[in-house]
């Protein structure tokens, strides 16, 4: 399952969601907390993250900080008010999608010979 | 105790980014702090592995693009951002307070037209615009050779619609004359929006540089 297209057409889901619940957090980390969430099973690669990011931060959605860590700088994200809103409609969109994709499932368990 | 990258190790993934074609310093720098990261877990599971194997390590989880992707899809939502923010900034002179600014314009410029030499009018205004343009582009030239100190990627793409601004307006002159010789109000409207073009024009290009001066102090002087 990992990597799948199912996965790619969320990933922006994913990181509104991730900054919804981390107020702040930076690329790396993120790849590392997906991973974690998952148990490793979803493992998002840089090609994909940054773009996402990027592109989510040109839309207004993300607003980006730099802060010094030691002798390097941190790029931080974090959601402005546009990308909240975005985040509730886009949970709401993905909840509904998947309570119909429950649906569609069971009903073909519960009729074999339909599916 | 954790093995962390000293300074010196910090600017070899610089030069190793500018020699993977990753030149603006914004895009540089959060790719640094992503390798970085990744190469201090790295040395956490096996700390007896080299800079450069853990750099070749993390560089193959880019994918086979490695960093182009990245690079050219940062720029792509860049300009369609800046070029958005641009039409933002100009469909807002048709929101009160500033309609009433472009109202006032566009009677300024009917009454010009109607009570002066009309083809004195277009031509003025047409100057005028063209040398607010150069002064413009030749003000903010000397500002970035002056205060940019690192390649931006946010700053380096804003410059190149400035065509956009006035070859229309040489152009809308011809059609205009050609279509509705008699009309005057066509060419009062036409030089209203070429004026509100450049006026949201230069106010986005400012906006964008002060945002570039908030997140990346370091790359101005």
């Amino acid at each position: 399952m990992k990597n799948s297209s199912l996965y790619k057409g969320s990933l922006s889901t994913i990181i509104l969601k991730l900054l919804e619940e981390n107020d702040r957090m930076y690329g790396y980390e993120i790849t590392q907390k997906v991973k974690e969430l998952t148990a490793g099973e979803l493992n998002i690669t840089e090609g994909a993250l940054y773009p996402s990011l990027h592109k989510l931060e040109a839309e207004g959605l993300l607003q980006a900080e730099m802060v010094h860590i030691g002798n390097r700088m941190r790029k931080y994200y974090k959601l402005t008010e546009a990308g909240k809103k975005e985040t509730a409609d886009k949970l709401a969109e993905l909840k509904g999608f998947i309570e119909q994709m429950q649906l569609i499932m069971n009903t073909n368990l519960a009729n074999p010979s339909k599916a | 105790m954790k093995k962390e990258l000293t300074a010196t190790d910090i600017e070899k993934l610089y030069a190793f980014l500018q020699k993977k074609f990753v030149d603006t310093y914004d895009i540089q720098t959060e790719l640094v702090d992503h390798l970085a990261s990744d190469i201090e877990k790295q040395w956490e599971e096996n700390p007896e592995l080299t800079l450069d194997e853990a750099i070749q390590k993390v560089y193959k989880s880019f994918g086979i693009f490695g960093f182009t992707d990245v690079y050219e899809k940062r720029v792509a939502a860049i300009q369609k951002e800046h070029m958005l923010l641009w039409l933002r900034t100009f469909l807002g002179f048709f929101k009160l307070p500033y309609l009433l600014l472009s109202l006032a314009l566009f009677v300024g410029f009917q009454l010009a037209l109607t009570s002066l030499d009309p083809a004195m009018v277009k031509l003025v205004s047409l100057g005028v615009l063209t040398a607010a343009i150069l002064y413009f582009a030749v003000k903010e030239f000397v500002y970035l050779r002056r205060n940019l100190q690192k390649k931006l990627s946010i700053m380096q793409y804003t410059y190149g619609f400035m065509p956009l601004l006035y070859f229309p307006m040489y152009l809308n002159y011809m059609v205009l004359e050609k279509l509705i010789p008699e009309a005057i109000w066509p060419y009062a409207l036409h030089i209203t929006i070429s004026f509100i073009l450049t006026i949201a024009y230069i106010d986005t290009i400012d906006k964008i540089k002060q945002r570039a001066q908030k997140i990346y102090p370091a790359a101005f002087a």
